[in-house]
């Protein structure tokens, strides 16, 4: 197999070659991978760098935002950028950080209407967005569509992270059945958000990811992980898939993505 | 009488102003009664009053030890010494 690769992608993925749960092998899988980015923000920045670093061959970043200066307090790929749009700067990372990756931008706002075209040609997708109609439909739609996801957020000094595998085990809704009403959670930009916050959780993400598609180690399925960084503590919970699950559940109501379930972003977090 | 350590996490704990504290109690109810009684700001971020009842909001997770109390017996579930009750919403931020 490791013939198979440029003289350059040897001494690029070295490290990665002579690790022996991956080698020559695996770096050719990632090569080969398709990963779909939902947001470019905070935790978008971390999971495309390291995904970016990887070798992972085809990136799809979807976000319809352009920086603001705003966002460099954590966004670390987007420095020089302001004013550009974001799936513009996140390319132009990845093509610094890593020819070998193919990065394909989609300028706009993932919505009922084509969400499950976009998903359908990735091994795997990564929720970064900052709000929660887009949480729940991203989780609905790979429910639906058997599709993986990495699933991270964020808030003030914590995070929440877990990895959901349809089938295998829990999804988003077996835990928090339907997102809070409008108002129930302050907006973000009031709360404010510590900028290293997403790095980690990002990193978390990025790290699920490349295991899933590498077949390696222990999955953070069926397990949230709550990140502190006030306290310097992570708790682990055990999560169960809910019988009575709307989307996953033994008799679930949400059977097709239809607007009217994804119309109250209720507690928007615009911290992208 | 049992005492349990409960830790808040997001708009709870910033709404209380504090993420842990312990609070006496047997059961998950008469824990949660302790806490809204300290802290009444938090009744309408974890109940929701259904004509006059509560009702535990469907997006806030009150586990014990980690377990959820949906899969124990509820608000009715058994608290012991040093239990930790984690009560927390979900959050949006990216």
């Amino acid at each position: 197999m490791i013939g198979e690769f440029t003289e350059e992608q040897i001494r690029r993925y070295s490290r990665h070659i002579i690790l022996q749960e991956v080698g020559g092998k695996g770096q050719h899988k990632l090569l080969a991978s398709k990963v779909l980015c939902i947001g470019a923000g905070g935790l978008g920045s971390p999971i495309i760098q390291y995904l970016a670093a990887a070798g992972v061959g085809t990136i799809g970043i979807v976000d319809d935002d352009v920086v603001d200066l705003s966002n460099l307090q954590r966004q670390v790929i987007h420095g020089g950028n302001v004013d550009i749009p974001k799936v513009e700067s996140a390319k132009q990372y990845v093509e610094n950080l890593n020819p070998d990756v193919n990065v394909i931008t989609y300028r706009e706002r993932i919505d009922p209407d084509n969400i499950l075209d976009i998903i359908n040609d990735y091994d795997i997708v990564v929720d970064g967005s900052d709000n929660f109609a887009t949480r729940y439909l991203v989780n609905d739609a790979c429910v639906l569509s058997k599709k993986p996801l990495s699933h991270g957020s964020i808030f003030r000094f914590e995070g929440q992270v877990t990895t959901i595998l349809p089938d295998e085990g829990p999804c988003y809704r077996c835990l928090f059945e339907h997102a809070p009403p409008a108002g129930m959670v302050p907006s973000c930009q009031e709360a404010g958000v510590f900028g290293v916050l997403p790095g980690i959780i990002g990193v978390i993400q990025a790290t699920e990811v490349i295991k899933y598609l590498l077949g390696l180690g222990e999955m953070l399925v069926g397990r949230l992980i709550f990140y502190d960084a006030f306290n310097m503590s992570f708790d682990e919970i055990k999560i169960r898939k809910n019988p009575s699950c709307p989307v996953c559940g033994e008799a679930p109501s949400i059977t097709s993505i239809e607007d009217e379930n994804y119309q109250d972003g209720g507690g928007v977090c615009s911290i992208g | 009488m049992v005492m349990a350590k409960i830790k808040l996490f997001a708009n709870l704990r910033e709404s209380a102003g504090e993420s842990e504290m312990e609070m006496q109690g047997e059961n998950v109810q008469e824990i949660l009664d302790g806490l809204l009684t300290r802290f009444p700001q938090l009744q309408e971020l974890i109940f929701n009053d259904v004509e006059g009842n509560r009702e535990l909001r469907s997006y806030i997770n009150i586990l014990i030890n980690g377990n959820n109390i949906l899969h124990l017996e509820g608000l009715d579930t058994i608290v012991n010494d040093d239990d930790e009750i984690a009560i927390f919403p979900p959050v949006s931020g990216g």
